[in-house]
């Protein structure tokens, strides 16, 4: 009985640890297989070949490689600052209203594919007929010519994946303000604090590990940002919105160093990986 | 609440103002869908339509394969729910009702792989798809889509798992029901809201994610409705009235399914998901 009940965990678990198993772990290590080698599609006559860690020291010799790490960075950085205004602004807006219907607009953004959202956009900032490029024109008098415009580019890109995940956000801000005993703030009322009082001590200290939380889920979702920037300026005008999954993408796909890729990949891997740990730390000391 | 007068209609507007900036580019791809073809290409646009036309609904069938957009996306759905459900709700359980050596790395190394995000896998998954045969194949994309979904599922699964009342599940086995018997007759039946849950993550991410898609589906046949709306940007003209139209058709069915399973996927993402391990 007591060795039939330790077989239990096995049965329930072995379907899904087969799926990481075979579709997982040896995709990730064919991965870092290839990028030990020297496959580059462009050169067919080249000898495959084990060439060590050359791919890897290659990477911090790439001349494109600083602006690709700064434009990720600056990207993740200034989406990461939207998701925390826009996030916070929400919540508190979302927890004093009582329209249904309306709380529903506010976030619905969430449900709209990035696909769409990017499309969406495109269209409102079209140079001659985009609603935004006139609203722009009424109120600077200068055409938003924005797809020549690397910083111009780049903000637009984060506009709209700020739109598109700034709901998600709110919602966890909104959880947390919901757990801050109203004693507080009753409590905050009878000394007579102003409400920007109230935000600032009250409000913002107790929900600071929310607060954290949300900074690494922004910068993880930030740092792999792809399908906004593809389609919307993939990845120019000049290189100024390439950011790593842009230039991952263009180094398989259109210069098909498919060794080269793949060092990249095996690179963001651990990047990602390290952040997913302290995001997981976090949740666990919240807790 | 006592407030200055002032502040409140601050207030009013401040929320007024953000209220309308989430909703306009809504309300901009709904309205581009309803404007006569003259009304579109107007500098500057018009703010209100001179008259109203959605013929353009029914037309696009004709014009765009909408539809075998729609059903490859479902095929696709479909089986991406059938491989990543039933493992995650299988393995959520174990982490759920039994104790075993490394559960917690386990469930921890699961939840990291929640995290990563799919883009690292892209090279390998396109390199090896392709020596099977299975880039432009829905299958092949299917369980790229499997993979990437079924540590969600179970983390989601397993926090949707403490909601079932402990003392039922323990009067069936006092009462001499097997493990397989009462996760059977108890745990599935009590379990449908989790499981229609965690197939929503599934469609949601079949219906969404965009760069698999568009690497290994190159036959247009193949194509599911985010290639068919990203196939738009390169025409010569870009029809925009057109491409609102697949877009309003493709958002409609997330919509409702967003506001039916809201809950679920918050959960999922943040702390509510690492209870007792």
């Amino acid at each position: 009985m007591k060795s039939k009940e330790r077989l239990y965990p096995l049965f329930f678990l072995t379907p899904l640890f087969l799926i990481i198993i075979i579709f997982w772990l040896y995709p990730f290590l064919y991965e870092v297989y290839l990028s030990f080698l020297n496959i580059d599609l462009y050169k067919p006559f080249q000898k495959i070949e084990y060439v060590g860690l050359e791919n890897y020291i290659k990477i911090f010799k790439d001349p494109n490689f600083g602006s690709v790490v700064y434009v990720s960075i600056v990207y993740t950085f200034l989406f990461t600052i939207g998701q925390i205004l826009a996030g916070i602004g929400i919540a508190l807006i979302l927890k004093r209203l009582t329209n249904r219907f309306i709380k529903s607009v506010l976030i619905s953004p969430f449900a709209i594919s990035t696909t769409v959202v990017s499309l969406l956009f495109l269209w409102m900032l079209q140079p001659e007929y985009g609603i935004i490029s006139y609203f722009w024109y009424l109120l600077t008098g200068s055409r938003l010519l924005w797809m020549t415009n690397g910083t111009a580019a780049l903000f637009v890109t984060i506009i709209g994946y700020t739109w598109k995940y700034f709901p998600l956000k709110a919602l966890i801000f909104l959880a947390a303000l919901e757990g801050v005993p109203i004693s507080l703030y009753e409590a905050a009322k009878v000394d007579g604090a102003t409400s920007i009082q109230t935000f600032f001590n009250i409000t913002l200290p107790s929900i600071k590990p929310t607060f954290s939380i949300v900074v690494l889920l922004s910068i993880i979702q930030g740092s792999h940002c792809f399908d906004i920037i593809y389609i919307m300026t993939s990845g120019g005008p000049a290189m100024a919105t390439t950011n790593y999954v842009i230039y991952l993408y263009q180094t398989m796909f259109q210069y098909h160093k498919v060794s080269y890729a793949s060092a990249l990949s095996v690179i963001l891997l651990v990047v990602e990986m390290v952040l997913a740990i302290f995001y997981l730390k976090m949740l666990k000391v919240k807790e | 609440m006592i407030e200055k007068r002032s502040t409140k209609y601050f207030y009013n507007i401040i929320v007024g103002l953000v209220v309308l900036s989430v909703a306009f580019p809504l309300y901009w791809m709904i309205y581009t869908t309803i404007l006569p073809k003259n009304d579109i290409y107007l500098s500057p646009p018009r703010i209100i339509p001179s008259s109203i036309n959605i013929d353009g609904y029914i037309k696009i069938f004709a014009e765009r394969p909408v539809v075998n957009w729609i059903t490859n996306t479902i095929i696709v759905g479909i089986v991406t729910v059938m491989f990543s459900v039933p493992p995650a709700v299988l393995g959520a359980y174990a982490f759920y009702r039994f104790n075993f050596k490394g559960k917690g790395v386990l469930f921890n190394m699961l939840f990291i792989l929640m995290i990563v995000p799919s883009a690292v896998l892209l090279v390998p998954f396109y390199q090896l798809l392709s020596s099977m045969k299975l880039t432009n194949n829905l299958l092949g994309l299917s369980l790229v889509y499997t993979v990437f979904t079924v540590p969600t599922n179970t983390v989601l699964f397993y926090s949707f798992l403490f909601s079932i009342p402990h003392a039922i599940e323990e009067a069936a086995l006092i009462d001499g029901c097997s493990i397989f018997g009462s996760f059977k007759k108890i745990i599935l039946p009590l379990s449908i809201p989790g499981i229609v849950a965690i197939s929503v993550n599934s469609l949601s991410l079949a219906w969404n994610e965009f760069l698999f898609a568009i690497t290994l589906l190159n036959k247009p046949t193949t194509w599911t409705a985010v290639c068919g709306v990203y196939s738009f940007i390169g025409e010569w003209t870009l029809m925009w009235d057109r491409a609102m139209i697949v877009s309003v058709y493709f958002t409609i069915p997330m919509i409702i399914f967003f506001f039916l399973t809201q809950k679920y996927f918050i959960a999922g993402l943040t702390a509510g998901a690492l209870k007792g391990v």
